[in-house]
């Protein structure tokens, strides 16, 4: 009897000690089902917050690109019509055209750079929140280096048009007079 | 015979009258050349002045067109002077940064309104009359 007694506690110890401790274990460590939501919920919110952000700067990014390429497009049409209307009256324009061509080339990069970074920004988006297998980071970092691409295609932009188209229409100006 | 004589004198005459009148005919028309030669002459002065003037207008227009185009450059170069900054990098943790916040700013709002609220009775709390300090 005293035999069963002893047994019948020891069990009893036995399953109490290993129940609380699976319980303990679990409010540590969380369950496998628990950990898979709140990583979830993390990820979902980080997705609102990333894609929130991107929005934003994206949409600065965009008022600011518009702005720029419109004023360099302008110059563009300007002086375009400007040597075709002198080299049909007779003027040697050849430098100028192949400048302007130059000019040209290098505003269909920057808006080329420019469409890249918006296209990395958005795969950085999607990565984030998980509705592409892009590595998010990385996609980032291309986008930067589009945008830096594009400034710098800009800033080469305005001082091709202030030294090098400026001299050209100056040139033309020289023809003009003598 | 002296009829004769008459018709006899009177025959050299006319034979000298021909080259006179053809003097005086001769003239008219050469005043008319004359004055044909002078309007051409100036018709052909007024066409080379027209197209001298259309030519100095033409040049300054085409001048005038280039200043443009300069001009366009120009506001470019000056217009374009904060592309650095407008188009400047993003930070590299800009993914995990904190996400951008507008309560922090609404509640601003919200406390400058209430502050303009308070200062809406700003003329009546200083205005001063005669008789608030019993002069009247």
């Amino acid at each position: 009897m005293k035999k069963s007694i002893l047994l019948f506690t020891f069990i009893f110890l036995t399953v109490s000690s290993l129940a609380v401790f699976a319980q303990s274990g679990a409010q540590q460590g969380g369950s496998p089902d628990t950990v898979i939501s709140t990583q979830q919920g993390a990820n979902s919110q980080k997705c609102i917050d990333v894609t929130r952000k991107v929005d934003l700067v994206t949409e600065r990014y965009n008022e600011n690109q518009e702005k720029y390429m419109n004023a360099f497009e302008n110059v563009f049409k300007n002086v375009e019509a400007l040597a075709l209307k002198f080299k049909a009256d007779g003027y040697d324009t050849a430098q100028l055209e192949q400048h302007l061509e130059e000019y040209n080339n290098m505003v269909q990069n920057a808006s080329r750079y420019y469409n890249e970074f918006k296209v990395g920004m958005d795969n950085s988006k999607k990565g984030v929140c998980g509705n592409s297998d892009a590595d998010a980071g990385q996609e980032f970092n291309t986008a930067r280096t589009q945008l830096m691409e594009c400034k710098n295609e800009m800033l080469q932009l305005r001082t091709f048009a202030q030294e090098t188209l400026k001299q050209d229409l100056l040139d033309l100006k020289s023809q003009v007079v003598e | 015979m002296e009829d004769k004589k008459l018709s006899g004198s009177t025959t050299p005459v006319e034979s000298v009258s021909t080259p006179l009148e053809s003097t005086t005919a001769d003239k008219p028309k050469s005043k008319k050349n004359l004055i044909i030669i002078a309007s051409v002459g100036v018709l052909i002065i007024a066409i080379v002045l027209a197209i001298i003037f259309i030519g100095i207008r033409n040049k300054d227009s085409s001048l005038s067109s280039i200043e443009n185009s300069i001009t366009t450059i120009d506001n470019l170069f000056n217009s374009t002077e904060d592309i650095d900054k407008d188009l400047s990098d993003l930070s590299e943790d800009f993914l995990d940064a904190e996400p951008v916040s507008t309560e922090e700013i609404d509640t601003s709002i919200q406390e400058l309104e209430k502050e303009l609220e308070n200062l809406g009775n700003l003329d009546g709390d200083f205005g001063l009359e005669a008789t608030d300090v019993g002069l009247e």
